[in-house]
């Protein structure tokens, strides 16, 4: 038997319920928000979220909060603070557009889009959905083709922590 | 049983301030007395003591811009509030990377630099 009760270890494992949101969806979330807000500069891309069970169709904007470390200056009392890794990927289809160099170029656009939007950090700040960004900013970029696909990974470090406050929580289904 | 952790401590991040002719990378900042008065009672153990004349120190450093003019000793560089008598000024180039400034400065708690 467990803390549930007997019979309940199957729900419990089926999902944790928090009226706060863990820091990878804040992550996610807060960038998601800002880049729809600014959605006809990614050119009629679909922005989804890391692990989302959506659809996806080309182009395509995949924000991923990827890892998630206590801050080293912290030691061993990290204190709700996050140093994180995000992961953007951009995809685009050579196909849709009459020529792969129109293709390649309207991807590459899409690229220099998301970057602008990640290099507004005081904008990613007012959309932080809960807690404080405290920066972001851009570590690489790497560009693939897999077969007639674009990609881009586009690699950003932040730190954030969660609200000061406590957040109320509640275990449901 | 345990409790996710749902709250966090907001910390101080990065700089207080910027510069005008390097991008600004580090600042350290001390503060000490140069007058430490000690009083010793009979059996030699301090039951007084006085602090006066504070200087506030702080080391600078960062990436020089293209059109920056590195100042010389004895200028005043401003920093969070405070004008500071610059002591020390090193400006350093290698080959593959960028030119780096290092800024040494004091401030005399009785010398208006205002």
């Amino acid at each position: 038997m467990d803390a549930y009760g007997s019979g309940q270890t199957e729900q419990r494992n089926q999902a944790i319920f928090m009226s706060t949101l863990p820091i990878r969806s804040i992550v996610e979330e807060s960038l998601g928000s800002w880049f729809n807000q600014n959605i006809t500069i990614l050119n009629n891309a679909t922005v989804s979220l890391g692990l989302s069970g959506q659809a996806r169709t080309l182009p395509a904007v995949i924000i991923h909060c990827e890892s998630s470390n206590s801050p080293a200056d912290l030691g061993a009392m990290p204190l709700g603070n996050f140093e994180l890794t995000i992961k953007i990927y951009v995809y685009s289809s050579a196909d849709d557009d009459p020529s792969w160099e129109v293709a390649r170029d309207k991807h590459r656009l899409r690229c220099v889009a998301v970057e602008a939007l990640m290099a507004d950090v005081a904008s990613i700040k007012s959309n932080w959905v809960q807690g404080t960004l405290y920066n972001v900013w851009k570590v690489s970029d790497d560009e693939s083709l897999d077969g007639r696909r674009y990609g881009n990974l586009m690699s950003y470090t932040a730190f954030a922590v969660y609200d000061e406050g406590v957040q109320p929580f509640s275990f449901g289904n | 049983m345990s409790t996710p952790q749902t709250y966090g401590t907001d910390h101080k991040w990065a700089l207080y301030d910027v510069s005008s002719f390097m991008t600004l990378q580090s600042d350290d900042i001390s503060q000490s007395d140069v007058i430490v008065a000690e009083v010793m009672n009979e059996q030699g153990q301090v039951i007084t003591v006085r602090l006066d004349d504070q200087r506030d120190e702080i080391t600078l450093t960062g990436i020089l811009k293209p059109s920056g003019t590195v100042p010389t000793p004895a200028q005043l560089i401003p920093y969070s509030g405070i004008n500071y008598i610059i002591m020390n000024v090193d400006n350093a180039g290698v080959n593959n990377t960028f030119r780096k400034v290092s800024i040494k400065a004091r401030k005399y708690q009785y010398i208006t630099t205002a």
